[in-house]
């Protein structure tokens, strides 16, 4: 029976929190129906809310849904630890878990799992908020502490549905969720629409593959990975998936456009979007993602890196890199989600030759404004895309 | 078609029209006729049985909370600080200090071949051990290379050994919420928490998690056999293949001396799911498995400071307890279930707990009306009497648990709840001036499966320490009586087949060495249990078997 932990690469878990009805499930379906999506473990409380379209799905045995993209998506019917010890017993099948936290638990206690497990490694804690109910939400006894919980165990806070509110509520909502945390990156959104590379900390390439910026005042795309540039790492993708995103990775005109829609909708969705902009101008608007990626073909001293990291700004919510430190053996894995950063010796090494490629610093960071390069404090060596302008 | 007359010291039938008999007459499984040996005789011929002849007769005791897992959770060691029965029969002293408990689990590792094998214990409360803390010290005295583990009766709190925290990974630097030191910052071995409970249940594997299974049936049944039970609710029920087929499988067995009421967690699956579930459940019931329920669960436990409290909260300033859903979906559930026609029996510690329920069943019975739902709030413990007035206007039935005045109420009066509150929990006397429909259950394995222990609770309100919590809420024999009987049995929708005897329901019968109705009320948990009779067939109780 008694089993003991192994020494494999640990597996990065993601929990997602927020109240019913606050975007949480269209968020998961979102991870579960995106063909670029590394391949998760993503288990649910409301099983019957996954709504994933019926070719996509592999297998479904009434407690499991297998997707034709490798995700797993885990019914949390007969008790969490229950199915996550499931899961950990098939963890080579996944590069990532997530776990939905219900409006009532402490998502900082399903965290805690992660960093107890040798065989995971935290990721990020995403709390789900509706802008329309978030203030009443507040002022509720019955729900106040729990919204506190949720929000002050943020990384990330996606304030959603900033299409339903006007300019003056989504600005108190943004100070609602600051008084509870002011740590956290908060991003506005609606229909829980992010990137998954915000959720899952890859490049461009990953998660979503694109998401592009460009707002009502900035038509002009801006992010971008061409072909035949040095790309981010992989993160735990497989290569096959990878060289798949490749072949659509070009510059985009609209916000967030997910891989597979782009192909099929392109005109289409550009049209309507510029429509939906100039028709809701009262009205509060979504956060645009802007990206930058940095390369660097020497190794970093730790304190330029700690020095680069300190120069980012409240609006660059999400970092991640992988690094050579000067000095110090390995390699070493960078991320910060929201205000909080972390330095990480990186475990499992892939090959030898994957390792030769590589390049000793190589990262991305997502803002929910354009970055100003001349603000950071760019380590000697490291060359910056500079993806807005 | 045989008939049998069963002839008795005394019969009480629970039945208004014929209170007490001396004989019953019993043909098809079913009761014939109730009363003297003269009256019987209009029935024909028959057999007389005689065997119960100075014993007393009562309707099967029906325990409308407990689980199935009574009969599972045997099979590891009880470390409770109260002495209890096993379904076989053996008895397991309480443990009253520490050294108690590392001897208690000396033996049993003894017994342990596979030195790898781990050794799993239940019932612990550290609530009776002021002094000092389980920790390493204690569980390493048992072993320091065999996995240990020990689950706390709140079921919030584990310990374990070295050989567990080695395995884990659980060292001095660990630095995660729930995995508990002493004063000196080093690690007592005690886990609180999702995550320190997760990572020992990976390296030990969780005994206690697996299906309902046919031998935790059997063993469940012989429980309630020894208790005088002949009905008993398994509360909080996974409608699983493998649960549902033991159920059935079972159920079908007549040597087993139970019918078994199973209430579907709902929580679990979208509401149209659960319902279909059920529906589909409900066309295989029969006499002995009787489905139909649906459990809902709202908050915690009081003793956890889980349950969900109004105005003033803890006594002891304690933060809000915990809800298992939001609450908006609590009310939606409860909404969409009753629509659906089933009936909700809906865990309510908390009176924060209760008042949502209250009102979401309010509304739904606004929004679709219906008589005779029997919806029931279980626990149901910190009710107030307007909560209990509503209750009464809604047709909203109440099964309170009594067992908690015993075991945690002087703990309740200085800790969680403060005097006031206290005293008025479990108000069996305010629910039944308010018309609201009483049970009064165990919620075995929490505390043991006894109705007759039940009924002495809630007649005596009297607390480990002795102290009567709440006398005015006292309710007297003949009351607690029928809250064990066609009281519970009225709340699983059996009240028509089982809870008293006569004429058309089952022959289900608690076989008793004294008359309950005229015992001092102090003695009224003494009374011993020989045995039941289900379906007209004899079932003697396990022989007590002290060591």
């Amino acid at each position: 029976m008694a089993t003991s932990v192994s020494a494999e690469a640990p597996t990065p878990f993601t929990v997602i929190g927020g109240f019913l009805g606050a975007g949480k499930t269209t968020l998961l379906n979102r991870v579960l129906s995106d063909t670029a999506a590394p391949r998760c473990a993503v288990l649910v409380n409301d099983f019957g809310a996954i709504d994933i379209d019926a070719s996509l799905i592999r297998e479904h045995d009434g407690e499991t849904l297998a997707l034709a993209n490798g995700c797993v998506c885990c019914s949390l019917a007969s008790g969490f630890i229950k199915v996550m010890l499931k899961v950990m017993a098939e963890r080579h099948r996944f590069d990532h878990v997530v776990v939905e936290a219900s409006g009532v638990s402490e998502p900082q206690r399903i965290m805690d799992i992660a960093r107890l497990d040798p065989e995971l490694v935290p990721n990020a804690i995403i709390t789900v908020v509706d802008a329309c109910e978030l203030a009443a939400r507040l002022a509720d006894p019955t729900t106040a502490g729990l919204v506190g919980v949720q929000l002050k165990a943020a990384d990330l806070v996606l304030l959603n549905k900033v299409d339903r509110v006007d300019a003056a509520v989504l600005a108190a909502s943004v100070e609602l969720v600051q008084a509870q945390n002011i740590r956290a990156g908060i991003v506005r959104t609606t229909n829980a629409d992010v990137p998954l590379s915000l959720i899952f900390g890859g490049g461009p390439e990953s998660g979503s593959g694109t998401y592009c910026s460009g707002g009502p005042d900035t038509t002009r795309a801006d992010s971008h990975q061409r072909a035949g540039e040095p790309r981010p790492e992989p993160w735990a993708k497989s290569e096959d998936r990878y060289e798949h995103e490749h072949e659509h990775a070009q510059e985009y005109e609209y916000e967030y456009e997910r891989e597979h829609e782009y192909e099929h909708e392109h005109e289409h969705r550009h049209e309507r979007e510029i429509v939906a902009r100039q028709g809701h101008t009262t009205h509060a608007t979504v956060d645009l993602f802007h990206s930058t990626s940095m390369t660097s073909s020497m190794a970093l001293t730790r304190t330029a890196l700690e020095q680069l990291d300190a120069s980012l700004g409240a609006h660059i919510i999400r970092a991640k890199g992988i690094v050579e430190l000067e000095g110090e053996p390995g390699r070493w894995s960078w991320q910060r989600v929201g205000g909080l950063s972390r330095i990480e010796a990186l475990a499992g090494e892939r090959s030898i030759a994957d390792a030769v490629a590589r390049l000793p610093f190589t990262a991305v960071l997502i803002a929910t404004a354009p970055i100003d390069l001349d603000v950071l404090v760019l380590p000697e060596g490291v060359i910056a895309s500079a993806t807005d302008h | 078609m045989t008939t049998t007359v069963f002839s008795a010291r005394r019969i009480i039938t629970m039945d208004p029209s014929m209170p007490f008999a001396t004989h019953v007459a019993v043909r098809d499984g079913r009761v014939l006729g109730v009363g003297s040996a003269g009256d019987l005789a209009a029935y024909g011929g028959a057999i007389l049985d005689e065997r119960f002849s100075e014993a007393v007769l009562m309707p099967g005791l029906v325990e409308g909370h407990s689980h199935a897992a009574e009969g599972s959770v045997w099979a590891q060691t009880y470390v409770g600080y109260q002495g209890r029965f096993d379904p076989e029969g053996g008895f397991w002293p309480g443990v009253e200090s520490h050294e108690a408990v590392v001897a208690r689990l000396q033996e049993a590792e003894s017994a342990l071949n596979d030195p790898d094998e781990p050794l799993f214990a239940w019932g612990f409360d550290p609530i009776y051990f002021d002094d000092e803390r389980m920790s390493l010290r204690h569980l390493d005295a048992v072993s320091t290379t065999r996995p240990i583990v020990v689950l706390h009766s709140n079921g919030h709190l584990l310990n374990v050994n070295s050989a567990v925290l080695d395995r884990a990974g659980i060292d001095r630097g660990t630095n995660v919420h729930g995995v508990l030191r002493d004063a000196n910052g080093n690690i007592t071995g005690e886990l609180m928490e999702i995550a320190a409970h997760y990572m020992a249940w990976k390296v030990t594997g969780n005994p206690f998690f697996g299906e309902v299974d046919e031998p935790t049936l059997r063993r469940f049944a012989r429980a309630a056999c020894n208790a005088g039970v002949t009905t008993a609710s398994d509360l909080f029920a996974s409608f699983d293949e493998v649960t549902l087929a033991s159920y059935r499988a079972v159920a079908a067995d007549k040597s087993v001396p139970l019918r078994v009421v199973p209430a579907m967690n709902t929580l679990s699956q979208p509401f149209a799911q659960g319902v279909e579930t059920m529906r589909e459940a409900m066309k295989s019931g029969n006499d002995r498995l009787v489905f139909g329920l649906c459990k809902v669960m709202t908050d915690g436990s009081i003793q956890g400071y889980t349950a969900r409290m109004r105005w003033p909260g803890y006594h002891d300033g304690a933060a809000n307890g915990l809800w298992n859903l939001e609450p908006e979906q609590l009310t939606a559930l409860v909404a969409h279930y009753h629509r659906a026609g089933l009936q909700l029996h809906i865990h309510t510690n908390g009176d924060e707990a209760t008042e949502l329920m209250i009102d979401a069943l309010e509304a739904a019975l606004a929004d679709t009306p219906r008589a005779d739902h029997r919806h029931t709030l279980q626990h149901c413990q910190m009710a107030d009497a307007a909560q209990f007035r509503r209750m009464g206007q809604l047709g909203i039935c109440a099964n309170l648990f009594a067992n908690h005045i015993h075991y945690w109420g002087d703990e309740h009066r200085r800790l969680t709840m403060g005097p006031d509150r206290a005293r008025r929990m479990n108000a069996c006397r305010t629910a039944l001036r308010s018309g609201v429909p009483l049970a009064i259950h165990s919620d075995a394995p929490v505390t043991p499966l006894a109705p007759l222990f039940t009924a002495w609770c809630a007649v005596n309100r009297v607390t480990a320490s002795g102290h009567v919590l709440g006398a005015e809420e006292c309710i007297d024999i003949q009351e607690a009586l029928y809250a064990i009987t066609l009281g519970a049995a009225y709340t699983l929708r059996m009240d028509h087949l089982v809870g008293s005897i006569e004429c058309g329901k089952h022959a289900d019968f608690a076989v008793l060495g004294e008359d309950p109705t005229v015992v001092d009320p102090m003695t009224l948990k003494d009374v011993p249990v020989l045995g039941t009779v289900v379906a007209g067939r004899w079932f003697p109780a396990a022989e007590w078997r002290h060591p």
